[in-house]
């Protein structure tokens, strides 16, 4: 494919671009569903395709096609929409400068799971729900797998050309159990369908999900019988499962550039930072350090390069508890004097690279779990996210968990509730951060559904982090009763 | 190649039959050409285009059932690709119940579309709107949006016999317009070229965004709320997803779950789902190729009919209703929903109130609670306080959490008018409601 992709960019310099991109994507996937034992999806893709993005005269289009047979004719697309642009359009696409590689990168990983026998992914799920069956008494069980093989080749008008193959595994389990007008329901290792990573097979096998079926089918039933969680101002210990949408939709989205610009105005929303902040900003309490790490082992915001052709890197975006950087793209780092933070990321061949969160980590804490623990007279544990709404500034935020554990004097009860919601405001709460948990507590979790953008475009991002704490957080909101 | 024609797309699924064999197979060809610019701070940042042709294959023997899909399309790779789904059906393990496909009728076709969207609005055109549009905001103001074109075809077959064809052809607008922080919004779906007029929408947002200077904070608890189509469109569109669907109640995450034939909103509101009329796209059957029919989910308050698909059919023992999306885990899901109108002017609506809220829109509507239908999301683009009758002042942006059971029983009046607004893939054909009571918990800090 370099050849087709390569000529195609010699092409468009005979066009006269100013600059050029060119992307082939080419993504095999294979999902596999079971519930209540009998299989429920059992489907493959292949999806292939080329998008193309010109700048003339400070002008952008973009123009994507899965024919082959048509790249030089949707070249030419790509150039009558960039003129297009052009008649309204008041400042210029300026690309900041970049390292010109020709370069390739591949997922490590150790076991295909496409070479996996379909028979034993199934049988997998099947003995997982198998096990939550004979340990509750549940309404419904669900297993799912997924598995993405992503091959790209890139090229651009300077002159790099970059060779990536990204290896996606993902899956989880789901006990639902129900009483009266409530359902409840129990995941694992997290909602989002599960967990997942840039690894091979070997990552589903680490999941354990046969032995870790009982627990949650317990809580489920548990929870179905549970009290409704308290409302008030409470002492709220976070998991990691939950941290990871806490991260993903108050860091990670505000710190998007491009966002900050209002380029989401009218759809997600724009962002309460701007870019004078940068360095002055109280994000968080001073024990708050997050980055973004494009080149975290496993993480599912991992790469190589961007689709823009910049090298994964790792940028302090917190740094105890200052806001430090911002995700950007060649386009809006250029807008403040800097190089590109590496986050220009498509949603496949078919779209236009946009700022989207790599892996976006809270960096562990020096707290053990007994420490973690030991600092709650009167509080909640709270696990796995279950909903979530953020305003379009992504300050109000209101989040649901499927489960609460209460802790009194420093040790968890036993006790658990149901439906915990929580509130808060971004900076307000971050600043109620008073612990956060070890390195060897710290986990690493990928949501494969971020969305943003118009043609919508679904990311598959990272957060890693360990159980934190959070001092008198508004608890119980969601109860309208 | 994106968009076949109809005798086109029946020889490729001919093909793929006869490459298949003795299998039970079903073709299901989908064509996209979209076209979408899109601006912020009145500039165009994004203009962009795709085209792709998808095909999908799905095998079935006894209880067992694969699929596989490609937008791959040469001979040899659509060979692979049969060949292929006869390999995974071999390994697939068995579904819970047998789901045969459609026999009856042997076609169903709908090649009629607006041809004034495709020559209006392609990319020279769309540019041409926005620039008259962007061009009437005053120079305090700035806008943000989108002017897209979405023009699809959809066919299907299978080894029982039967054709399908659809042309889907269709525009979305929407714009916030922002006046030194504050904000309006307008936005319009619609397949009918007519409907569009970008420069009044633009208006409609600038109107907006003037009313909203200096807004007041106000406590948030329970009011009385006016929501404008663009709202109740948002409202049944999550209401639809979680609980008009025979597999949401399958699954029993359902508001409606052990309620059907009970007054569960207000005798005022009767939601239909309904490709026949005039206001909603042209979708005459559904993704497994069943005729798509009329459905009555809501008469008066009193919930009636569910969709469903062919498996969520089958375990209820009764007939889909052709509202497969073509996504057996999510079941039939309803794409032409209607709620019928009232009798109340927007004046009446506004001088009924002796305080309340009007809302232009949501922003991040998400589920608390399933069963409960609670719901939680943000006043956006538009959020004024009514006293005695009048607009006294633009409010603040306010969460809200509440039971839409509770809140959509309490229903007082239902315009006359009724607007398209966009759901998950179409458009829904929606009035504006005046509710007693939402109950508000958050507000929006600055």
């Amino acid at each position: 494919m370099e050849k087709q992709v390569t000529d195609l960019i010699q092409y468009l310099k005979d066009q006269n671009v100013d600059y050029a991109d060119v992307r082939y994507v080419k993504t095999e996937s294979e999902t596999i569903a079971t519930e209540d034992l009998k299989v429920q999806e059992l489907a493959s893709e292949v999806d292939a395709g080329v998008g193309i993005r010109v700048i003339i005269d400070g002008a952008q289009g973009f123009a994507a096609v899965a024919d082959l047979d048509k790249l030089k004719q949707t070249a030419l697309k790509a150039i009558k929409i960039a003129e297009s642009s052009a008649k309204i359009q008041k400042n210029r696409i300026s690309l900041s400068s970049k390292k010109t590689v020709q370069d390739s990168y591949a997922t490590p990983f150790d076991r295909d799971p496409f070479e996996v026998e379909l028979q034993n992914k199934i049988e997998l799920l099947q003995a997982a729900e198998e096990e939550m069956k004979a340990e509750a008494e549940l309404f419904k069980t669900t297993g799912h797998l997924k598995f993405n093989n992503i091959q790209k080749v890139y090229a651009d008008t300077e002159g790099s050309i970059i060779h990536q193959d990204l290896l996606e595994s993902g899956g989880g389990i789901q006990a639902y159990a129900y009483q009266d007008d409530d359902m409840q329901i129990r995941s694992y290792p997290c909602g989002f369908g599960g967990n997942y990573a840039r690894a091979g097979y070997e990552f589903i096998e680490e999941l354990e999900l046969v032995e870790n079926s009982r627990k949650i089918a317990r809580e489920a039933a548990t929870l179905a019988e549970a009290e409704e969680c308290p409302s008030g101002e409470l002492d709220l210990l976070i998991d990691s499962s939950q941290m990871t949408l806490q991260i993903h939709e108050s860091v990670g989205h505000p710190i998007e550039l491009d966002r900050i610009f209002g380029a989401e105005a009218a759809y997600a929303g724009t962002s309460f930072l701007e870019p004078a902040m940068l360095g002055k900003y109280q994000y968080g309490s001073d024990i708050i350090n997050i980055v973004a790490d494009a080149t975290t082992p496993r993480g599912l915001g991992t790469f190589g390069y961007d689709d823009e052709g910049v090298e994964a890197q790792k940028k302090d975006i917190i740094s105890n508890g200052i806001l430090r950087g911002f995700l950007t793209s060649r386009d809006t780092a250029s807008s403040l004097g800097q190089s590109s933070g590496g986050a220009a990321r498509a949603d496949g061949w078919q779209n236009l690279p946009l700022i989207r969160m790599t892996n976006i980590n809270l960096l562990p804490g020096d707290k053990s779990w007994e420490e973690l623990l030991a600092g709650i007279d009167d509080g909640l544990y709270l696990k796995t996210n279950r909903s979530w709404s953020i305003d379009d500034k992504r300050l109000n935020f209101q989040f649901g968990c499927e489960i609460a554990y209460e802790i009194k004097k420093g040790q968890l009860t036993g006790k658990i509730y149901k439906n915990p919601v929580y509130a808060g405001i971004t900076p307000e709460f971050w600043q109620k951060c008073d612990a956060i948990g070890e390195e060897e507590l710290w986990e690493l979790y990928g949501v494969p559904n971020c969305g943003k953008g118009q043609p919508g475009q679904s990311a598959h991002v990272g957060h890693g982090s360990a159980p934190t704490r959070f001092r008198q957080v508004e608890v119980g909101v969601g109860n309208a009763n | 190649m994106e968009m076949l024609t109809k005798s086109e797309a029946y020889m490729v699924i001919d093909r793929l039959i006869n490459w298949a064999g003795s299998l039970d197979l079903q073709v299901k060809i989908s064509g996209r050409e979209q076209g979408l610019t899109r601006f912020a701070g009145s500039e165009i940042h994004q203009n962009v285009s795709q085209e792709n042709l998808v095909v999908e294959l799905t095998a079935k023997e006894g209880k067992k059932r694969a699929t596989v899909t490609t937008n791959r399309l040469s001979e040899r790779e659509l060979q692979e690709a049969v060949k292929e789904v006869r390999q995974k059906l071999e390994f697939a393990g068995e579904e819970e119940l047998e789901i045969p496909f459609v026999k009856e009728p042997d076609d169903i076709e709908s090649s009629q579309y607006d041809d004034k969207l495709l020559q209006k609005f392609d990319i020279a055109g769309r540019v041409k709107e926005l620039k008259k549009g962007l061009s009437q905001l005053t120079a305090d103001m700035e806008a943000a949006g989108s002017l897209s074109l979405h023009n699809n075809f959809l066919a299907l077959g299978n080894t029982e016999g039967i054709t399908r064809y659809a042309r889907l052809v269709k525009a979305d607008f929407n714009s916030v317009v922002e006046k030194e922080g504050q904000t309006g919004y307008a936005a319009l779906t619609s397949d009918n070229f007519a409907d569009f007029s970008i420069e009044k929408l633009f208006s409609r947002a600038a109107a907006k965004a003037n009313q909203s200077e200096q807004p007041v904070n106000i406590e948030p608890k329970e009011y009385p709320v006016i929501l404008e189509p663009l709202a109740v469109g948002g409202l049944l569109t999550y209401l639809s997803y979680l609980g008009f669907s025979a597999r949401s109640l399958q699954k029993g995450v359902s508001f409606l779950t052990d309620r059907l034939g009970e007054q569960v909103f207000s005798d005022k509101i009767s939601i239909y789902d309904d490709h026949k009329h005039n206001e909603t796209f042209k979708l005459p059957f559904d993704m497994e190729g069943v005729p798509r029919q009329k459905l009555t989910i809501i008469e008066k308050g009193v919930a009636r009919e569910l969709a469903y698909d062919l498996k969520s059919a089958r375990k209820d023992n009764c007939q889909s209703t052709g509202h497969s999306i073509g996504r057996p885990s999510m079941g039939g899901l309803p794409l032409h929903l209607v709620m019928e109108s009232g009798e109340s002017n927007r004046e009446e609506m506004l001088a009924s109130l002796d305080r309340g809220l009007l809302i232009t829109r949501f922003h991040y509507l998400n589920v608390v609670n399933p069963r409960q239908a609670i719901f939680t999301g943000l006043t956006r683009d538009g959020t004024f306080l009514i006293e005695e009758g009048e607009v006294k002042a633009p409010v603040q942006d306010l969460r809200f959490t509440d039971s839409l059971l509770k809140a959509f029983s309490r229903v007082t009046a239902i315009s006359t008018e009724r607007e398209k607004v966009a759901n998950f893939s179409g458009f829904s054909l929606v009035p504006s409601l005046l509710l007693e009571g939402l109950k508000f918990t958050g507000r929006k800090e600055t």
